[in-house]
């Protein structure tokens, strides 16, 4: 499934950005930890193996800035699961940090290919 | 606001987190073995599979969980680094907040770790200390104690005395604090020897002449000589063999005056000079305190109940016939002893709560100082509100930091308090040292003092600081952006005025208190003693306790006399049984006077001293009629008395009593005859009234009265010489009759004004206090006033240009200021009448509605007023009307 060559061990998160993976996968609508978990590692084609002991503490970092909101609803399977959403604040967050990401990403990206 | 909450109530509601947590956890782990059994895992596989997968539960849910914690304790650090900030740009409002609050928590803490000390600790060094009670209402015979320990009520029952008698250990006699205890002492309050051992009952019925020593007796007469078990002390000229020494933390049960020396009970006869051979079989001989340890698992008042029963019994095998039904009707109660016994307490209980309630009152007007400041910061502050609301932060995380800034402030009053309390508390204790043993209280911090100024700080920040951060939030955040210049509310003047009138309110009540204080001092000094005290010196002489008996005592003391009075310097030298003003002790009988019955209420009962020939020269006490005794009054001549004027009118109106015989007993062998009248002096304290006395000459009173053959006398000596030098002669002396006697002198006139130690120390207190509230006020009375001012600068130019003088704008402020301390002083009056009873008993000679009281604080309030105002009001009448209507 992979084009890219497998790393003997997978990406570590760097500080902050499981909170932006986090809202970013938020953005396409509610999910359950579960879910936000599974999001991450399809769409980083398993290069994120997102741990229950980051995904957890991340999750209550947010809530505590109002940046997502929970609420326990029935999952489409029957199970009652604790679904969290994007607040406001939460959007316009996603977006600053997607931008810095991304420039960060960029000077990086420069500075690495200069070496080169 | 919604946040804040959630975060408080996270750390209140630990339990409903991690229920919610560990819900969730489930529900994921439960959609992992789903996923999993649609791969076609069996369910077993699926189960394992999804376990191994998701990592440790617990550890996932405290590492969320603890997100909440340090997050709650950051934005804590955050609040108070902000608050630093603040606090420090602006200096001058950070010292009068700081300099109220540690004058105000400050005087609390003072006062509660005197209370603490006093009433409240528990006796340190002993064993579970609330299992000890005590019995009620003063001393029992020793024939009690031993029935009261033969019904078992207690698992430990005690009986002791403590008594300040000279001990001779190491060659040199010094005072000591020694205790008479029963076998069980030891035992009832759990204190184990750290050498040796300590008292046992074989001690007490064999009267075996041991003792055992405190640390701090063994540190300080014997340099903590680890040798020091088997060594011989001397305690009236008894030996006593050491045989332990107690821990460094028991100090004995007395409070204030620490244990020395602890010896078996029944050693009293030959260790105390005062008491009889019988003392241990004597029932009328009341002298020592009794203690017990409840049975384990037993309440006081189940022992109580049993005692209730118990006592009659005690009563009919220990109580002399004639006295029993006395006892009966007096009774006895089981009272907690787990905080020691103290004879101070009784003096200074009242007094202390008197005080309390006062620094209260301090620390509510500092309060009220701080919070008026508060609110004019908050005005000031107004656009900084607005902003930080404007930026999306919560008014609840407003208040929040503002509450913060609060707690920072009375935190750091706080420390300063406890450096005035520590150096307060020993400035009272030294008030309240006036006998000769100083007072030693434990004052050291513990945890109920801490608790009681953690308290005191965060009520205080919250009655400062709870009302200024409401109205800070309460901006309308549009207008007080838009507006150029400040929004002036008219609630936070009002607010600000109401706080102001308390104030005043509070001073005017504190200010009576002290008045009233102050003036019944004032009364008491102004009372005529009856005699000269200035230039007395007083001096007490350990003769018994040197083994002087009989009438060798009389002899000792006859030849000192001799010899004082013969030296150059000395007026005149006396002895009596007790000095002038003998705070509460005396001895009284009945006396019945040949032919003649008493025409007051008094009724045959007088008051009896001992004294020798020139006692009245002496002290300056005058004579009225007839004359005092000489040395002819001695053993073998007639027996002679001089009466004073209230017993001379007691019996004989204004007739002559000179001539007449009576008999100092009471009985009717009227074999002594009545020779002088002098004038009423005051007796047990000053605040007394006259009372009737007979004075018997000592060396007459020694044949018929056994007892004065085993007491120590009292020394006058009249001189013009200074205090040190003649101190150093009677001494000297003393040291030349016998060189084994203990010597303490004192001024006379100390020694009266330590009676009123209690009146001096209301006094004081209560008129620093006074003073303190004062300044508060007139701090807080000036800040509302230059803000006031402040505020009006616009109007009062725009007045100023329509033509109002200067004259005109200074007596419009005061009369705003002046009004604002009518009304504080008018509700300080009302509460000070409402609460007058509750000083009544500490005052003499004024009633608690004393009108110079009154008159006094109003006087002082407005004066202070005056002071206040005067700043602001100069400054308001200097407005240039151009510049102030420029800024328009």
């Amino acid at each position: 499934m992979s084009t890219v060559e497998r790393l003997s061990e997978r990406l570590e998160f760097l500080q902050g950005t499981l909170e932006v993976l986090i809202l970013r996968s938020l953005a396409l609508g509610p999910n359950h930890a579960y879910g936000i978990s599974q999001f991450l590692t399809q769409e980083s084609d398993q290069e994120f193996i997102v741990d229950n002991g980051s995904l957890y503490p991340a999750l209550q970092r947010l809530l505590q800035r109002g940046w997502i909101a929970a609420q326990w609803k029935t999952s489409p399977n029957g199970r009652r699961a604790k679904y969290y959403r994007l607040t406001p604040a939460g959007r316009k967050q996603l977006l600053v940090a997607t931008s810095k990401w991304q420039r960060f990403v960029l000077a990086m990206g420069r500075v690495l290919a200069s070496e080169g | 606001m919604r946040a804040w909450w959630a975060k408080l109530t996270a750390l209140f509601s630990r339990h409903r987190l991690d229920d919610e947590l560990s819900a969730e956890v489930e529900a994921h782990l439960q959609m992992v073995v789903d996923a999993n059994l649609d791969r076609g895992m069996t369910p077993d596989e699926a189960w394992q599979a999804a376990r191994r997968g998701f990592g440790n539960r617990t550890l996932i849910r405290e590492s969320a969980r603890e997100v909440w914690i340090f997050h709650g304790i950051e934005t804590l650090l955050q609040d108070v680094r902000y608050a630093r900030r603040s606090l420090a740009k602006s200096p001058g409002f950070a010292a009068v907040t700081l300099l109220s609050l540690t004058l105000g928590i400050g005087a609390n803490t003072t006062i509660f770790s005197l209370m603490n000390a006093l009433m409240i600790r528990p006796l340190p060094g002993v064993d579970q200390p609330d299992g000890l009670v005590r019995l009620t209402n003063g001393s029992f015979s020793y024939p009690m104690f031993e029935a009261l320990q033969s019904r078992r009520l207690f698992t430990h029952t005690v009986a002791f005395m403590q008594r300040r008698i000279p001990a001779e250990v190491n060659g040199t006699t010094q005072w000591t604090h020694t205790e008479l205890a029963s076998g069980d002492y030891y035992s009832a309050l759990g204190v184990h020897a750290m050498i040796g051992r300590t008292l046992s009952s074989n001690d007490e019925r064999t009267r075996a002449p041991v003792a055992v020593l405190s640390h701090a007796f063994w540190t300080r007469a014997l340099s903590a000589d680890p040798g020091v078990l088997g060594r011989i002390i001397h305690i009236n000229q008894q030996d006593l063999r050491v045989v332990g020494v107690t821990p460094p933390e028991f100090a004995g049960i007395v409070v204030g005056f620490p244990t020395d020396i602890t010896v078996p009970v029944t050693l009293a006869s030959s260790l105390l000079t005062e008491v009889g051979s019988d003392i241990l079989t004597n029932r009328d001989d009341y002298w020592i305190e009794l203690m017990g340890r409840l049975p384990p698992g037993r309440s006081l008042t189940q022992i109580d109940a049993q005692l209730q029963v118990a006592w009659p019994q005690v009563l009919a095998v220990s109580a002399a016939d004639r006295n029993r039904s006395t006892l009966l009707a007096e009774g006895t109660r089981l009272l907690p002893a787990g905080n020691g016994f103290s004879r101070l307490r009784r003096t200074y209980a009242s007094p202390l709560y008197v005080l309390m309630g006062l620094v209260g009152l301090v620390l509510l007007i500092g309060c009220a100082n701080v919070a008026n400041l508060l609110l004019a910061r908050g005005a000031a502050r107004q656009r900084e509100f607005a902003i930080r609301l404007a930026i999306g932060a919560g008014r609840g995380r407003v208040i929040r930091q503002l509450l913060t800034e609060s707690l920072v402030m009375a935190t750091l009053g706080a420390a300063g308090g406890a450096l005035l309390a520590s150096a307060g508390a020993r400035l009272v204790v030294g008030l309240i040292s006036v006998d000769q043993a100083p007072v030693l209280l434990d004052l050291r911090a513990d945890w109920r003092v801490l608790l009681f100024s953690i308290g005191v700080t965060t009520v205080t920040a919250l009655l400062f600081g709870l009302a200024p951060a409401r109205r800070a939030v309460r901006v309308d955040v549009a207008s007080s952006l838009k507006a150029h210049t400040r929004v002036v509310s008219g609630l936070g003047i009002r607010l600000r005025g109401g706080l102001m009138i308390a104030q005043v309110a509070l001073s005017m009540l504190l200010a009576v208190g002290a008045g009233l204080f102050i003036n019944s001092l004032r009364q008491i000094l102004a009372v005529d003693a009856g005699f000269d005290p200035t230039s007395v010196l007083l001096v007490r002489a350990s003769v018994t306790e040197a083994g002087y008996r009989g009438r060798r005592t009389i002899q000792f003391y006859t030849e000192l006399l001799d010899r004082l009075n013969s030296r150059p310097t000395i007026q005149a030298a006396a002895l009596s049984l007790y000095p002038p003003v003998s705070r509460g002790a005396y001895s009284s009988d009945n006396i019945s006077i040949d032919g003649v019955e008493p025409r007051t209420d008094q009724g045959h009962l007088a008051l009896r001293n001992f004294v020798s020939s020139r006692y009245f020269e002496t002290i300056g006490q005058k004579v009225v009629r007839g004359r005092t005794f000489t040395e002819l009054d001695r053993h073998g001549a007639p027996n002679v008395a001089v009466i004073n004027e209230t017993l001379a009118h007691a019996f004989f109106g204004s007739d002559s009593p000179v001539g007449r015989k009576f008999d100092p007993r009471g009985g009717r062998q009227f074999d002594w005859e009545i020779v002088g009248v002098v004038q009423d002096a005051t007796y047990t304290s000053l605040k007394d009234q006259p009372k009737p006395v007979v004075y018997v000459p000592c060396a007459q009173g020694a044949d018929v009265f056994a007892f004065l053959q085993g007491r120590d006398m009292f020394l006058e000596v009249r001189s013009a010489a200074v205090g040190s030098f003649l101190a150093g002669e009677v001494r000297e002396t003393i040291a030349q009759l016998d060189a084994r006697v203990l010597v303490e002198t004192e001024a006379l006139q100390t020694y009266v004004a330590g009676s009123l130690a209690q009146d001096r120390l209301l006094a004081l207190l209560s008129g620093c206090l006074g003073a303190i509230s004062l300044l508060l006020v007139a701090i807080g009375l000036y800040g509302v006033m230059a803000y006031s001012v402040s505020q009006r600068t616009s109007e009062i130019g725009i007045r100023m240009a329509l033509g109002a003088r200067p004259a005109a704008v200074l007596s419009m402020v005061f009369r705003e200021g002046f009004l604002l301390v009518l009304a504080g002083v008018i509700i300080g009056a009302a509460l000070a009448l409402a609460s007058s009873r509750v000083v009544a008993s500490l005052l003499f000679g004024i009633t608690p509605r004393d009108m110079g009281a009154f008159a006094g604080a109003a006087g002082v309030l407005a004066l202070a007023a005056l002071f206040a105002t005067l700043l602001p009001a100069r400054r308001a009448a200097r407005v240039d009307p151009l510049v102030a209507l420029r800024n328009e």
